[in-house]
């Protein structure tokens, strides 16, 4: 496919990772991709309750999710979104792809996967991907 | 489900107009605290100090309210969502249900029909049978005995036929047939339903026209009527079935007409105006159940069709079936008992969010000899079409997925793969009330899809793509 360079102002993300470093590399990306709306959290809950306020579901259009954190997991994170929102794009972030998680996450349609560590253009085309949702919804609503 | 993000928008109205309220009140308080208070020093500073302080314990108050107003509203929200969708199921599966027990209604009133008719068979059976066996060395008598019993065993299969017909729960399935193997289907079955003092007459004039409709059904209101017609003519008589392709104004599908004819007894004026009625009948208790018709009605009707009847006391009926006719290419059905018509190495993309099932499809699709590609919704097709660099001959996909429904996926891949043919899977009648219409010139495919019918329509759709590049 063309490889056009798209740009990414429409994605509105929220990054949930509990690790320090991970999460400023994945921001770094992700502005260096163009994307400019980004939420982050290092824990399950918080993103929960960003996505639960009051306009969650306007400020963000991908969740962007570690599968492996303490306290709340990612396939938690999953459930829970899935009980009020089934059509949120949700990309869960895995270390090594295990098949039961994979199983699981499909279970609570779980949109896609990235695998880490992942590079600038993995993470491109999934947002490319994400993006070319949202457009065929729209054009599809519309 | 459809009317959520309504409800969104409105309960968001509601909101900021409740908010706008209490703002405006948090400020009129804070103006009369400060105008009243700090500007004109009318009162005493004891006074004045606690007035403020009452004004700006409302304040505080109120915007604690709005806090937790804006929580509740929330919350609300959200359940009131999931409670509609609830309710929504509900009804679905309430209407379902409700067709159900007018079915069941029905068959009811059938059965006694039914149960006085088997009895009826079960005595010839019996009795054809025991005279078989006390005359085994006859061997005219014992012909004719066992004639009898195999021709009872005939009408008895007819009569749960139509039972079933009448019970089965899933949608009709439709396909594209032509008129020819229509009427051999009819005839069929009516080689052993008429007596010998009927004459029965077939007049085909265009036998490869085609329409669209479920066979099975189709088969079955042709059949009540003829037996409407037999019913007529107590000593016998002619029935004639006859088809032609009628000019329909332009733009729209020529009709195909199925003529059946009798030289019965007539319908008069009074009764005219009721047949279509269920359970009107002028038979006898036992004879008729008065479904007849009405079954016919509905299918034509499901059909995008329409009926018509001209009749003359003493001369005899006519009914006249129309339904559109269909351009589509015909499903050969005898190729779905014979051998499936195979691929040839095309490339396709199997989208489907139930694992097992896009597991069978898969291996069905294998065996027809096809290159798949499976994904198991649309996220991942889509990485499939960014990663795949050959071609892919056909999409096809299930149309209710999460995330992305599979209209939205193949407008999604059109655009940068605009040869690739589009077939959809379903197991709803009428997705398209659910995800938007059908995109123009998409195959729709009714769930559970047969090995047979897929490879038809995988081939119709692929040589379609032949013909093109062989015309240009
Ligand atoms: N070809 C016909 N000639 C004369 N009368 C007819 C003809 N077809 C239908 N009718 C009239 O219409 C009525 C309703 O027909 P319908 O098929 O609905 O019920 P039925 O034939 O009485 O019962 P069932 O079909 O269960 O045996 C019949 O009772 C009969 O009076
Ligand atoms: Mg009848």
């Amino acid at each position: 496919m063309s490889a056009s360079q798209k740009s990414f102002d429409r994605i509105k993300v929220l990054v949930v990772e509990d690790d320090q470093n991970t999460m400023l590399l994945i921001k770094r990306m992700l502005l260096d991709l163009g994307v400019v709306n980004i939420f982050t959290s290092d824990n399950g809950a918080d993103a929960l309750h960003l996505l639960g306020s009051f306009d969650g579901q306007d400020l963000v259009n991908v969740v962007l999710c570690d599968w492996k954190m303490p306290h709340m997991t990612g396939l938690d994170v999953l459930k829970q979104i899935r009980t009020c929102d089934p059509d949120m794009p949700f990309l869960m972030i895995t270390g090594n792809a295990d098949v039961d998680s994979v199983i699981e996450a499909k279970a609570y349609s779980v949109t896609g996967y990235i695998k880490k560590p992942f590079s600038m253009e993995v993470l491109r085309k999934k947002l490319r991907i994400v993006q070319r949702m949202l457009d065929a919804k729209e054009s599809n609503a519309a | 489900m459809t009317n959520a993000p309504g409800d969104l928008a409105r309960g968001r109205l509601l909101r900021d107009l409740i908010f706008s309220l209490i703002m405006a009140a948090m400020i009129a308080f804070l103006t009369i605290d400060i105008v009243f208070f700090e500007i004109f020093d009318v009162l005493s500073d004891e006074q004045r100090h606690f007035w403020i302080k009452v004004f700006d314990l409302a304040v505080l108050f109120l915007a604690f309210g709005s806090a937790w107003f804006a929580y509740r509203r929330w919350t609300d929200s959200r359940q009131e969502i999931a409670r509609r969708v609830a309710a929504e199921d509900d009804r679905d599966t309430l209407r379902e249900q409700l067709t159900q027990v007018q079915k069941m209604k029905a068959i009811g009133e059938l059965a006694g029909g039914i149960a006085h008719d088997f009895n009826n068979l079960l005595m010839v059976i019996d009795g054809f049978g025991r005279r078989a066996a006390s005359s085994l060395g006859d061997r005219a008598t014992l012909e004719e005995c066992l004639n009898q019993i195999v021709s009872a065993a005939e009408r008895g299969a007819a009569l749960t036929r139509q039972l079933l017909v009448f019970s089965r729960r899933q949608a009709m399935e439709k396909t594209v047939v032509t008129v020819q193997e229509l009427i051999e289907g009819v005839q069929g079955l009516l080689v052993h339903t008429l007596p010998e003092q009927f004459e029965m007459r077939f007049d085909l004039e265009d036998p490869a026209s085609k329409i669209e409709t479920d066979p099975n059904e189709f088969i079955q209101a042709i059949l009540n009527l003829v037996i409407n017609a037999r019913d007529a003519m107590p000593n016998g008589g002619r029935i004639v079935i006859s088809t032609k392709e009628v000019q329909a104004d332009a733009g729209t599908p020529n009709w195909i007409k199925f003529d059946i004819r009798d030289t019965g007894q007539g319908i008069d004026e009074v009764t005219m105006k009721r047949i279509f009625e269920p359970f009107f009948t002028t038979k006898g208790r036992d004879q008729g159940t008065g479904l007849g018709l009405a079954m016919v009605y509905g299918f034509v009707k499901g059909n995008d069709g329409r009926i018509e009847v001209s009749s003359s006391v003493g001369e005899g009926t006519e009914f006249s079936l129309f339904f559109p006719s269909s351009g589509g290419a015909v499903v050969h059905t005898t190729e779905a008992n014979g051998e499936e018509r195979r691929g040839c190495g095309e490339t396709v993309l199997l989208v489907e969010d139930n694992e097992a099932l896009l597991n069978l499809i898969k291996v069905q699709l294998e065996e027809l000899g096809y290159n798949v590609m499976s994904a198991t919704g649309g996220f991942w097709a889509l990485e499939i079409d960014e990663d795949y660099s050959g071609t892919i001959d056909v999409l096809l996909t299930d149309v209710i997925m999460p995330g992305m429904s599979g209209i939205e996926l193949a407008k999604a891949m059109v655009e940068s793969r605009p040869d690739m043919k589009v077939i959809f899977m379903s197991g709803y009648t009428d997705d398209s009330k659910k995800t938007g219409s059908l995109p123009e010139g998409a195959t729709f495919l009714q769930k559970p899809v047969k090995s047979s019918r897929l490879a038809a329509v995988l081939r119709e759709r692929l040589e379609e793509n032949l013909e093109q590049q062989q015309a240009s």
